[in-house]
């Protein structure tokens, strides 16, 4: 029943604040309350499954006729769940001033309950629902509160995205049809005939590679981040790009296994194309926020190098990677995402010297722009490590091409530091507002901010806080995926 | 012949047609609201009983001609239920113009055609209903009083009258087949034994005027002038029961009756080029309307592809396309109702999207409404349409036919250009017109039904997913 309840409050709260949403205060106790509760469970949820260590799955199924209503968390949906859990509050909090609050709020508590709902759906069925679940309150979140380009950005995320879900459809009915034992996912499928699984896995592949984005399905993602309201933001690149990585380590590589086999050495040069080609973007931007969308390309290119290799390590990179690139992308966004509100400027060459106006702010950016360029100690590297380590031992010295991408990830985020933080304060920004009139991250940001960043520095210190709780579970995912004998 | 004749059979179009006699009495008196609601009481009356009776009645044949009980008494209760939604949406319109209870009452025939046709196991009472459908709809189309819905009936008319005499050569060769004999059930073995190339003739003829009817490519060209230039109620039904009928008789006769036999297997690839060319023509289609209508015109074509494709894939099918036919036809009926909503709540709205611009600013419940509609209509997960596009994917993979789904998928999201351009209308651009200023009302009937069936949308998308879909199954006696 508790896995239940980690999308029913997020849900219920949904529908109260659409309700009773029109007054500002309502609508942010109903939102606060509800990805509170949401969060209270997922802990409960990461206790009893980390002290259950021979519980390979954690179920809940409405049994009866057909439904499709079947949860199950393990070590692989666990630690996805909390960080939406988690990263659902601080888009609450992010969202604190916003227009129209309640129907903000209830898009954004649908929003994680969908996503919740991905990671935790034991049915096929129920896995695609959740999924297109999530495209609507994102399409409406983006169309209704984003930027200048927000109509054009919201139409091309939604056609895009649905796209490789609609072929993912058609992917996933298949197994139905094939595997023949109705739409639940068991804890360990069996997987389906060879001859048929290299087309089930490339229709299955469509959605998760457009959802990551791999280069070049990306194009979608610049526009969205970049129009996208900053809650909208933050719960796009922080959990909805996981749900592509997720759908191939709990879909593909159990369902199609020699087809994955088969596949690695394109999904590897794929992610190694995203970590060069995403940080060479970001190094050519000039709005802070499309650099952050483009560093999310390079950095879940590491996520798929991790999985391509299909070993316990690489799997534990992917995972490191995914939970590690949700507080720094989230963070990152936030951040920018305030100092959009005060300045009415993204752009990198309006500002310079935020160091001394906006100390707080500025100290945070740089840890978080730290953490995304992978330095030792911060929550970035033992994921990125990980997926590359793991990435040399199954496809060689071919791989060493990602290091440029981690020399231009260094350029890049140097440059913005440089040019945001360091320097002299510009006296002027833009239309008049003056430099010297930013106010600093005030209470209730820092509240967001903090805890981000303690986690950032905790996970780089510790990631066994994340690669335990995922271990049993990833290292079944191997040995199906047949690296380990 | 049995002449016994079950409650089933006859209690539903009795109590419509009773509904038609009193309110065409009270019109002749003058009293055009009490027609109104007499011709819609008739229709809901029918609805109730007819799924009352479904779920009590085995399937059986009443007279040798008309099949009753199970689906082939909910589907019709189903149409006459979005019968009595449109009319209860239109009320005012109907209630207010001189030939109102004219239109209602038509509607109502329709319906009650619509119910024959979908029921018929006999080729006079096929033939019979599919023109009596026919000339209702082109009465309707004329009825909006226009200019322009006066002239597209008359084409609609002209293309009509063709496509009835491609069916009269059809009949006539399958009469020429079987003997005279006009019984499905009967008629059907000696089909089957029957030499391959008149019987293929007939069925390509018979299947080009279902195509027709049905607004299929490529007798579609009708579809998108007629929808946009009837008014939205009549609009709402046109485009749902009739199709609904359409499709389903197209089923029994293909799949289950007459052209069943082998002999008329290479008919499918027919299906199948119909259903695509639909789908594509339809899809690709809607991506540029201005219009709202037509743009749902265009949406009906791409819908009817999805079912043809659903019958093609052989017996996975039956299921398929009677889950997706009654998805589309809830979906459509909103739509359209909502549309009518647009322009009680707008008035002077010139039926284009920037005209309905940020419209769910003025009315949430109406943008909301509308979306629900555009959303099922795609065939996105939670509403009613899903289960539609889910089961015609299940279907057509069922049968081997993994490059058609594909194509069904990709039409899919081409479709959404033209779904989410209405939603984006509604709710991401800023109104034009000052809406303050406007003299507009609350949306009154039509938004209230609107919301009705947008809610019978999510109930018919969110329910399965908690019970199973055999729940919804039983309701259509599948």
């Amino acid at each position: 029943m508790t896995l239940a309840l980690l999308i029913a409050i997020p849900l219920t709260g949904a529908l109260v604040s659409a309700v009773g949403g029109r007054s500002t205060v309502v609508a942010r106790v109903i939102a606060l309350a509800a990805s509170l509760g949401t969060a209270g469970v997922a802990a409960v949820v990461w206790r009893a499954y980390a002290s259950s260590a021979e519980a390979l799955t954690y179920e809940f199924t409405i049994e009866g006729a057909g439904s499709f209503l079947r949860l199950a968390a393990d070590g692989l949906s666990v630690p996805l769940v909390a960080l939406t859990a988690l990263l659902g509050i601080i888009a609450v909090l992010a969202s604190w001033n916003v227009e129209r609050i309640g129907a903000h709020m209830s898009l954004l508590l649908a929003l994680e309950a969908a996503v919740i709902g991905v990671f935790l759906a034991a049915d096929l069925i129920l896995f695609y629902v959740a999924w297109e679940a999530v495209l609507i309150p994102m399409f409406f979140l983006i169309g209704g509160w984003g930027h200048e380009n927000r109509r054009y950005a919201a139409m091309k995320f939604f056609i895009y995205t649905f796209a490789g879900s609609a072929l993912m459809l058609v992917g996933l009915v298949l197994l139905v049809v094939l595997g023949g034992t109705g739409t639940g996912m068991p804890a360990t499928p069996l997987p389906i005939e060879p001859a048929s699984q290299t087309l089930v896995f490339w229709l299955l592949a469509a959605g998760f590679l457009v959802k990551i984005p791999v280069v070049p399905l990306h194009t979608w993602l610049p526009d969205a981040h970049v129009e996208a309201p900053t809650a909208g933001s933050i719960m796009l690149a922080g959990v909805m790009l996981k749900m592509g990585a997720y759908g191939i380590a709990r879909i593909s590589i159990p369902y199609t296994p020699d087809a994955f086999a088969a596949a690695a050495p394109i999904l590897a040069a794929l992610g190694v194309i995203g970590i060069v080609y995403g940080a060479a973007m970001a190094l050519g931007q000039s709005d802070l926020k499309r650099l952050v969308a483009y560093s999310s390309v390079a950095h879940m290119g590491f996520v798929v190098l991790g999985l391509a290799s299909g070993t316990q390590l690489g799997l534990q990179g992917a995972m490191l990677g995914m939970v590690s690139h949700g507080l720094v992308a989230g963070l990152l966004f936030f951040l920018v995402g305030a100092l959009y509100e005060r300045a009415h400027t993204r752009d990198i060459r309006a500002f310079g010297g935020l160091g001394v106006t906006v100390p707080r702010w500025a100290t945070i950016f740089v840890v978080a722009s730290f953490a995304s360029l992978g330095l030792p100690g911060l929550s970035g590297f033992p994921g990125e490590f990980a997926s590359i380590v793991a990435g040399f031992g199954r496809f060689g010295f071919v791989i060493a091409i990602a290091g440029i991408g981690i020399v231009l990830a260094g350029a890049y985020t140097l440059r913005a530091v440089r040019l945001v933080v360091h320097g002299e304060p510009a006296a002027t920004l833009v239309d008049g507002v003056e430099a010297a009139a930013l106010r600093d991250l005030d209470a209730r940001e820092l509240l967001i901010a903090v805890p981000l960043v303690a986690l950032i520095v905790a996970l780089g210190i510790w990631p066994r806080l994340v690669t335990d709780i995922a271990a049993a579970t990833l290292g079944a995912l191997a040995s199906l995926a047949g690296t380990v004998s | 012949m049995d002449l016994a004749l079950p409650l089933a059979a006859w209690l539903v179009p009795v109590l419509v047609l009773g509904g038609v006699v009193l309110g065409l009495v009270a019109d002749a008196l003058d009293r055009r609201p009490t027609a109104i609601v007499l011709i819609a009481l008739g229709l809901g009356g029918a609805s109730v009983a007819g799924f009352v009776l479904s779920g009590s009645t085995q399937p059986g044949i009443a007279m040798g001609v008309l099949a009753y009980g199970s689906g082939f008494t909910a589907l019709p209760a189903l149409g006459y239920g979005l019968a009595a939604l449109a009319v209860t949406a239109g009320y005012r319109r109907y209630a207010t113009a001189d030939r109102g209870p004219g239109m209602a009452a038509l509607i109502a025939l329709g319906a009650v055609f619509a119910h024959a046709l979908l029921a018929s196991l006999n080729l006079i009472v096929l033939f019979v209903s599919l023109s009596g459908l026919a000339i209702v709809a082109y009465a309707l189309v004329a009825g909006a009083g226009t200019r322009r819905a006066e002239e597209s009936a008359v084409r609609y008319f002209v293309q009509g009258t063709i496509a009835s005499g491609l069916t009269l050569y059809g009949l006539a060769l399958v009469f020429g087949l079987t003997g005279g004999d006009a019984s499905f059930l009967t008629g059907s073995s000696a089909l089957g034994t029957a030499e391959s190339r008149p019987a293929l003739l007939a069925l390509a003829l018979v299947l080009s005027a279902f195509a027709f009817k049905l607004g299929a490519f490529p007798f579609h060209a009708w579809v998108p002038d007629a929808y946009e230039n009837a008014d939205s109620t009549s609009a709402a039904f046109l485009s749902s029961v009739p199709k609904m009928a359409a499709l389903v008789a197209l089923l029994v006769i293909v799949r289950g009756t007459l052209f069943q036999a082998a002999v008329f297997a290479p008919a499918t690839s027919l299906l199948v080029a119909i259903g695509v060319g639909s789908l594509l023509f339809g899809s690709f289609g809607m991506v540029r309307q201005q219009s709202v209508a037509r743009l749902l015109g265009y949406s009906g074509i791409a819908q009817v592809g999805y079912g043809l494709l659903a019958i093609s894939s052989g017996d996975a099918g039956i299921q398929a396309t009677i889950v997706f036919i009654v998805t589309y036809a809830v979906g459509a009926s909103a739509a359209f109702i909502a549309l009518e909503a647009v322009g009680r709540v707008r008035p002077g709205w010139d039926g284009t999207r920037a005209g309905m611009a940020g419209i769910a600013r003025r009315s949430p419940a109406l943008g909301a409404a509308l979306s629900v509609a555009m959303l099922s209509l795609t065939g996105i997960p939670l509403f009613a349409g899903f289960w539609g596009k889910l089961h015609v994917f299940a279907a057509l993979l069922s049968n081997d036919s993994v490059v058609l789904a594909i194509v069904a998928g990709v039409a899919a999201v081409v479709s959404f250009g033209g779904y989410g351009s209405v939603i984006r209308a509604a709710y991401f651009e800023d109104p034009s017109v000052n809406d303050e200023e406007a003299v507009g009302e609350r949306g009154g009937a039509p938004l209230a039904v609107s919301i009705v069936l947008a809610l019978a949308i999510l109930a018919l998308g969110i329910v399965p997913l908690l019970t199973g879909i055999s729940r919804v199954y039983a309701l259509f006696g599948l």
